[in-house]
């Protein structure tokens, strides 16, 4: 019974502590989100950590058309979606061909994939950006995106490696005895089956490009015109630190795809960014 | 069908998209960090081979102890932070008759799907000096406001912590992950037996996530090691390079100094040491069976 | 193109200032553009209302500095406001009493003419420390960025302020009569006064320039320097700007703000300049007096560290 009591005790120790903390977790958020609506003026002096009337939404508006942020926002979409596109179509196809198909190399090949889980982005940026220049690719979207590809593949390939040793061989026996073409095959038989794993896979590498800082830092990080989000909310940091307002709006905005994304889709995000360990252990 | 499924033809173009973007963007890059490691490449002209005399220059390098001190302290505050408070809320998450479960585990895993620049913003507004955090402490009736990011000492533990704190959500998924599979009658046969909760997730719950914690070990320590972009937003580095990491001193060698060769060395060595950690986490984690079976090897060698 | 003939039969040479010379003239002793922007000089801006408030003359010497450090902390002031984010404000705020000891400043260290452990040098640290110890910069310095300080000066939390000339019209605008530069402070009344004529700070060397190869070199070169005179002039009348590389004997069509006058003025008795950060030839020098710059503004790196990483680095 002592036992008990005690146990009750700390229990609510517990509960407490994971709700202050909970509130220490998102209060950042709530607080950007208050101060992107708020002027400078609000945000300094007269009402720094309340709930923001009226809203003033200009922020909004200025962040929009005088920070650049569509610009931001567009560059940050389609450097996102052709990663995702690319980085699913090759991983299935290689991985499909290192797991299932019959060949001497393939665990080899396999594994030499692999080893890019083990390369740091940090280590690699000085020779990407080398290796851009001498592609004559620097001053395109695809200086970034191709970049981001390599170093997603490897994980996409372990992933859907796990998925495919899932599958009975049957399947093709089947498919061939049917006279189907390998390539028939795959597309219409074998890919459908891993599609939970690509659904996954979309989600993970989407956040990862949207999020991305370092590689892109260095390689459109002067170049004005082809600037992430991650890289136009520093802008701030130089030039226009005295409107808050309009920083927060900024902030928001760049948060916002990534936020719904999961509010929706919260169960899958968590899975796909957790499936490292998963497949790891 | 070993025709069928050996198709040369659909084997090479199956394997070549990724091959050939991992190769050119990923795999020649890694190499060419070590390989240009060794010369004194400028960045623009043709490298000449220097031995090790940049890596003979990194170790009489001031900069390089900072560095290496900022990383382990990086390492520590973050894998002890996350893996704590992981453990803890993870635990307390999965007992379904907690209230508000859904709403908590948003709460923690938020801030993982912002971008590092975001979360960097916001914690330079509270960390500076008019900032938030010491104004709490004005609040509070303290006189101990600090410069927490000017500081050449204290500054790496706020930038850790700002990390630590994105990324707390993250670790806490993988533990609940881990928990869900661990059967529940496991805990129902400590309850019968009269053991207190907490003495149940130390003996079961711990124990068994050990999978779990190996990889959670290995990202947090490595991600110490790695640590640049953090500091880059927060401090720029200084003062002084006092907040520096490997990564940094890579990143200042080759665009402040267009000293490729010595950036480079630093950068190989940062890799190496996250190449370490892993093979040491992996050493002591080895599977009990391994352990078993190197006991019986050594038995047979002394026999 | 050599335009060293040309600069001369034009009279360009003449109308030449002596302190600009050194952006004419390249390495090898040879014009190869006429220079159409002249120096640009790092400024100490000071607010005339606070020192008069609290009875404070122009300090001349460090320790009548000391004295109005003291004097301003007590009333709750800043003295002066640094954007030491950026590492240029701490390696000007270094220069501007490293050309007090030594002439040559940070251009000399740059180019190799002087070493970081001459006395000059290791003496102007040692003094810097002492001022960064009393207090002369706001605490969080090395995390402050320039709208920030900028704000603290105009707004009059903070007594001075270290920038490039540019800076004249904005500081008019805001504290119009208020605001003035001073000469730089130094060791005692004799340095004061000699270093009058030495500042901080330097221009570039960009100019109209000539191809040898084309098919009326000579004439292009005269045109040239036509054309950059007339630029001069241009700046001088309608753009406010005395700063030109010549002497263009013009006067504004309108008034110069009185800080800008007062720069033009002394114009004919500067000498010297050294060196914007951004102006510096050698990179790993560049890298150092900034980072090594900033550390001593922190206060947590000794003189004595400060002189020794530059030394190491320079090996």
């Amino acid at each position: 019974m002592h036992k008990d009591s005690n146990n009750k005790a700390l229990h609510y120790v517990f509960v407490a502590f994971c709700w202050i903390y909970a509130a220490f977790s998102l209060y950042q958020l709530i607080w950007m989100l208050f101060y992107s609506f708020k002027t400078n003026q609000e945000i300094f002096v007269t009402n720094p950590f309340g709930f923001p009337w009226p809203l003033h939404y200009e922020n909004y508006i200025t962040a929009w058309t005088k920070y650049d942020v569509p610009l931001y926002f567009l560059n940050s979409l389609l450097v996102s979606i052709g990663t995702v596109a690319i980085t699913i179509f090759s991983a299935l196809l290689f991985s499909y061909a290192t797991s299932r198909m019959v060949w001497k190399l393939k665990t080899f090949t396999r594994l030499f994939l692999g080893l890019g889980m083990f390369i740091p982005v940090q280590a690699i940026m000085i020779p990407v950006v080398k290796v851009v220049q001498k592609f004559n690719l620097m001053g395109t979207r695809w200086s970034l995106i191709l970049p981001y590809i390599a170093i997603n593949l490897a994980f996409a390939c372990m992933v859907y490696y796990g998925f495919f040793k899932g599958i009975p061989m049957e399947l093709e026996e089947a498919a061939c005895m049917d006279g189907a073409t390998i390539y028939q095959t795959f597309f219409m038989i074998i890919e459908p089956l891993v599609r939970p794993a690509t659904v996954t896979l979309i989600i993970y590498i989407f956040l990862n490009a949207w999020n991305e800082f370092i590689l892109a830092n260095v390689v459109v990080g002067s170049i004005p015109e082809l600037k992430t989000l991650p890289l136009g909310v520093l802008f701030f940091q130089g030039e226009f630190t005295t409107d808050w307002g309009g920083m927060g709006a900024t902030m928001v905005i760049a948060s916002f795809p990534a936020i719904i994304v999961y509010s929706i889709f919260s169960e899958q995000v968590e899975s796909a960014m957790t499936i490292g360990g998963a497949v790891k252990g | 069908m070993k025709k069928y499924m050996g198709n040369k033809l659909a084997i090479l173009l199956f394997i070549l998209p990724a091959l050939a973007i991992f190769i050119t963007f990923d795999f020649i890059p890694i190499i060419q960090v070590f390989a240009y490691s060794f010369t004194d490449w400028n960045g623009l002209t043709m490298p000449n081979f220097t031995g090790l005399k940049n890596y003979v220059d990194l170790f009489t390098d001031r900069v390089f102890y900072t560095s290496n001190r900022n990383q382990f302290i990086f390492a520590i505050v973050i894998t002890v932070y996350q893996m704590l408070f992981a453990t803890i809320f993870a635990i307390t998450i999965s007992d379904k008759k907690m209230k508000g479960r859904k709403f908590l585990r948003v709460a923690y895993f938020i801030p993982v799907i912002l971008s590092v620049t975001v979360v960097c913003q916001l914690w330079s507004a509270i960390l500076s000096g008019e900032g938030l955090l010491n104004k709490l402490f004005e609040v509070a009736g303290s006189d101990f406001k600090q410069n927490w990011l000017g500081d050449r000492y204290k500054a790496i533990y706020v930038i850790a912590f700002a990390n630590a704190w994105q990324w707390m959500g993250y670790q806490f998924a993988l533990i609940v992950a881990g928990i869900k599979s661990i059967p529940a009658d496991y805990y129902e046969a400590a309850r019968i037996d009269g053991c207190s909760n907490v003495k149940a997730h130390m003996k079961i719950t711990i124990p068994l996530l050990a999978e779990t914690y190996k990889f959670c070990l290995i990202i947090s320590l490595t991600g110490g090691i790695k640590a640049f972009t953090e500091m880059n937003i927060l401090t720029g580095g200084g003062p002084n390079k006092s907040t520096f990491t490997l990564t940094y001193m890579m990143y200042n060698a080759a665009f402040k100094k267009s000293n490729y060769g010595y950036g480079l060395s630093a950068a190989s060595i940062m890799v190496i040491e996250c190449m370490l950690v892993m093979l040491v986490i992996n050493f002591i984690f080895r599977d009990k069976d391994q352990k078993k079976e190197e006991e019986k090897a050594r038995r047979k060698r002394n026999a | 193109m050599v335009l060293n003939d040309v600069a001369q039969s034009t009279g360009f040479l003449d109308k030449l200032y002596d302190a600009n010379k050194d952006l004419a003239y390249a390495e090898d002793g040879n014009i190869y553009a006429f220079p159409f922007s002249g120096q640009e000089y790092v400024l100490w801006y000071y607010n005339k209302a606070l020192f008069a408030e609290n009875n404070l003359e122009i300090p001349e010497t460090y320790d009548d500095l000391l004295n109005c450090i003291e004097v301003f902390k007590s009333k709750g002031i800043t003295p002066l406001a640094l954007f030491g984010q950026e590492g240029w404000n701490t390696a000007a705020a270094y220069d501007v009493i490293a050309t007090r000891y030594a002439e040559g400043g940070i251009k000399a260290l740059d180019e190799g003419k002087a070493s970081i452990t001459d006395e000059g040098y290791v003496n102007a640290a040692k003094k810097m420390e002492e001022l960064v110890a009393a207090g002369l910069y706001q605490e969080d310095a090395t995390t402050t960025n320039y709208d920030q300080a900028s704000e603290k000066f105009l707004s009059g939390q903070a007594a001075m302020f270290i920038n490039g000339q540019w800076y004249i019209e904005d500081a008019t605008k805001t504290l119009g009569e208020d605001v003035d530069w001073m000469f730089y402070p130094a060791q005692d009344a004799a340095a004061y006064e000699a270093g009058k004529a030495v500042f901080s700070g330097g221009g570039s060397s960009s100019g109209f320039a000539v191809n040898p190869d084309s098919a009326n070199a000579e004439l292009a070169a005269e045109v040239a320097e036509f054309i950059t005179e007339k630029y001069c002039e241009a700046k001088v009348m309608y753009r406010h700007n005395p700063l030109v590389a010549i002497d263009t004997g013009k006067e504004p069509d309108s008034e110069y703000p009185a800080m800008m006058k007062k720069l033009s003025d002394t114009l004919p008795s500067i000498t010297a300049t050294t060196k914007f950060t951004w102006g510096l030839t050698n990179s790993t020098f560049n890298d150092a007096i900034q980072s090594e710059s900033q550390g001593l503004v922190s206060g947590q790196f000794s003189a004595d560290e400060f002189i020794q990483d530059i030394e190491d680095t320079m090996e």
